[in-house]
């Protein structure tokens, strides 16, 4: 593929795109800046590839779940540089906004490899097994990260409890 | 499904990033960069490894002492190792003993260093100088001197028949005679012609003990030469050999023969050409070998080898090493200790480096060449497949 055309379509994808992935990436990593930082690894790698990868978000999309449980970027120092400015949020329904900002809270506590299976199984929607196979993990891992998870959310706020009663094969204990 | 908890999700607001001017090209020239930066790191290290392997330079090897030091031989060298550094490589500086293993000679140091010396199934002779420093081959058709202190080979003129006592000077075969070389220079010392006899197509030759003399037998005659040329001629009662490399007595006087299948030496006064038979079994007893082989002299009597096993006749007969059945070798004999043998050691195989190139000389050679190509191509096939896998996740 010719560079000028790969460039113009990747900077179509990002710009129909980043919107969604960036609110991935802050949901795993519960820090607008290290969700920029998240992003762009991912954006980058996808560059790199880009014309030999057949789905990109997919693949952008898998690289941010790695990637916010991999041990060697979270020992790495990368520096921080700011992709944009924060906008300001919509005005919500009182209730809402409560238990909006109590989940926001609540997934900063968690470690990343928690909010990475919560986000797969409860907000991607994948199974236990393919949780397992996009992190590397076994599917026991799974299951006992996802137990913790939620124990974790529901000694935080009992409130929290109520989004996942519709969960029907996990118990949080 | 977990509607709830999406819903409550995708209220948080983040708002998504601007990309970066020349984002999409950084990236790309990152990857550019890292991959020409590990491609010249593997070259680099490929080469490195290959010129370390080539230009391995070849170890000191240890001074030859002015006035010789004697060893004892091991009591045997049953189980040789393989994979030794080659000789020429990693030069031993003074073999104590050579065996012959049929496509190999194994050289064994006083201090129990192994080396190799690659000869091929071809037919191949060999004759360890007394002072264990240097090598005289012959292989088929070429003829070499080989110093075990640093690797070099020297071409012979003609085959290697046997060294003096004192190491100094070579025989060598050449059409027509025997010229004796100064070991150190390969310069002709002296030549012996020998008039040409359809009967005595081979002759052997040994050197007397000063090395002044050398004499030549043919079945019955024996044709003693100096220096000078002048030649004595003695009749033997029958057709004898020479009873090994060191035949001629220490004493000067008496030259000793052997016919064959029997205890029986024939001594030869070779001032006055009288003969006198001794039976070697009444003198020394057991395991005195038939057909007697004397390859030293040990405080005044014979060292005799059956080939592979070297049996001192002082202070009783007795065996000092013990080799693979078949397999033959030789002494340095200037620098053993023939009274007793030591227990055998670990051996030293040399630099591992050099070993590398002992397989690679030898019929490791295949194998070499096959497995990393065989190993690039799994790895580049298991690499394309990961690829296509991860590639076909990604589209599920």
């Amino acid at each position: 593929m010719n560079t000028a055309v790969a460039r113009a379509a990747f900077e179509e994808f990002v710009a129909a795109r980043s919107a969604v992935l960036i609110h991935v990436a802050y949901l795993l990593t519960g820090d607008r800046h290290d969700a920029e930082d998240l992003l762009q690894v991912a954006l980058a790698r996808v560059a790199q590839r880009w014309g030999r990868v057949e789905d990109p978000e997919a693949y952008v999309r898998r690289t941010l779940y790695t990637q916010s449980v991999s041990r060697l970027r979270a020992l790495s120092r990368r520096p921080r540089e700011s992709l944009g400015v924060t906008a300001a949020e919509p005005a919500r329904h009182p209730d809402d906004l409560d238990l909006r900002v109590a989940l926001d809270q609540a997934l900063r506590k968690l470690t990343s490899r928690q909010r990475a299976v919560l986000m797969l199984r409860f907000y991607e929607d994948l199974s236990e097994s393919q949780t397992a196979q996009m992190l590397g993990c076994a599917v026991g891992t799974v299951k006992s990260q996802t137990r913790h998870a939620l124990s974790r959310l529901k000694a935080l706020n009992p409130r929290l409890n109520e989004l996942f009663e519709d969960a029907k094969e996990v118990s949080v204990p | 499904m977990t509607t709830r908890f999406r819903q409550v999700a995708d209220e948080i607001t983040v708002t998504a990033p601007a990309l970066p001017p020349g984002f999409f090209d950084r990236a790309r020239r990152t990857r550019r960069v890292r991959n020409a930066l590990t491609a010249c790191a593997a070259t680099l290290l490929v080469a490195l490894a290959g010129l370390a392997l080539i230009t391995t330079p070849a170890p000191r090897p240890p001074e030859i002492a002015a006035d010789p030091q004697r060893f004892p031989l091991p009591s045997e060298l049953i189980e040789i190792p393989a994979w030794l550094a080659d000789v020429r490589d990693a030069p031993i500086g003074q073999a104590l003993i050579v065996t012959d293993l049929g496509d190999r000679l194994v050289l064994v140091s006083p201090d129990n260093s192994f080396r190799d010396l690659p000869v091929g199934r071809v037919e191949h002779t060999f004759l360890l100088s007394p002072d264990g420093g240097r090598l005289a081959m012959t292989e088929a058709d070429r003829s070499y001197l080989l110093d075990l202190t640093s690797g070099a080979q020297r071409d012979l003129p003609g085959k290697a028949i046997t060294w003096s006592s004192d190491g100094k000077q070579l025989a060598v075969r050449i059409d027509g005679g025997f010229s004796v070389l100064e070991a150190d220079t390969l310069a002709l010392s002296w030549a012996v012609t020998r008039p040409t006899s359809a009967n005595c197509p081979e002759v052997d030759g040994i050197f007397s003990p000063d090395s002044s003399r050398f004499a030549l037998v043919c079945s019955r005659d024996v044709d003693i030469y100096d220096r000078s040329g002048t030649s004595t001629r003695q009749t033997l009662p029958g057709a004898f050999r020479f009873a090994g490399p060191r035949a001629w007595s220490p004493l000067n006087s008496e030259i000793m023969f052997e016919q064959g299948s029997s205890n029986h030496v024939l001594h030869l006064d070779w001032q006055t050409g009288i003969c006198r038979e001794e039976d070697l079994y009444q003198r020394w007893r057991s395991p005195v070998p038939i057909s007697p082989y004397i390859v030293d002299w040990w405080q005044g009597s014979p060292v005799f080898s059956d080939g592979s096993d070297f049996i001192p006749a002082v202070p009783a007969p007795h065996e000092v090493l013990h080799l693979i059945t078949g397999y033959s070798a030789q002494a340095a004999t200037a620098i053993v200790d023939w009274s007793h043998t030591r227990p055998p050691a670990e051996p030293d195989r040399g630099p591992w480096l050099l070993t590398l190139h002992q397989i690679w000389d030898n019929k490791f050679r295949l194998a070499c060449m096959v497995l990393p190509v065989l190993l690039v191509v799994v790895l580049v096939t298991g690499s394309v497949q990961g690829r296509r896998r991860r590639e076909r996740a990604i589209g599920s």
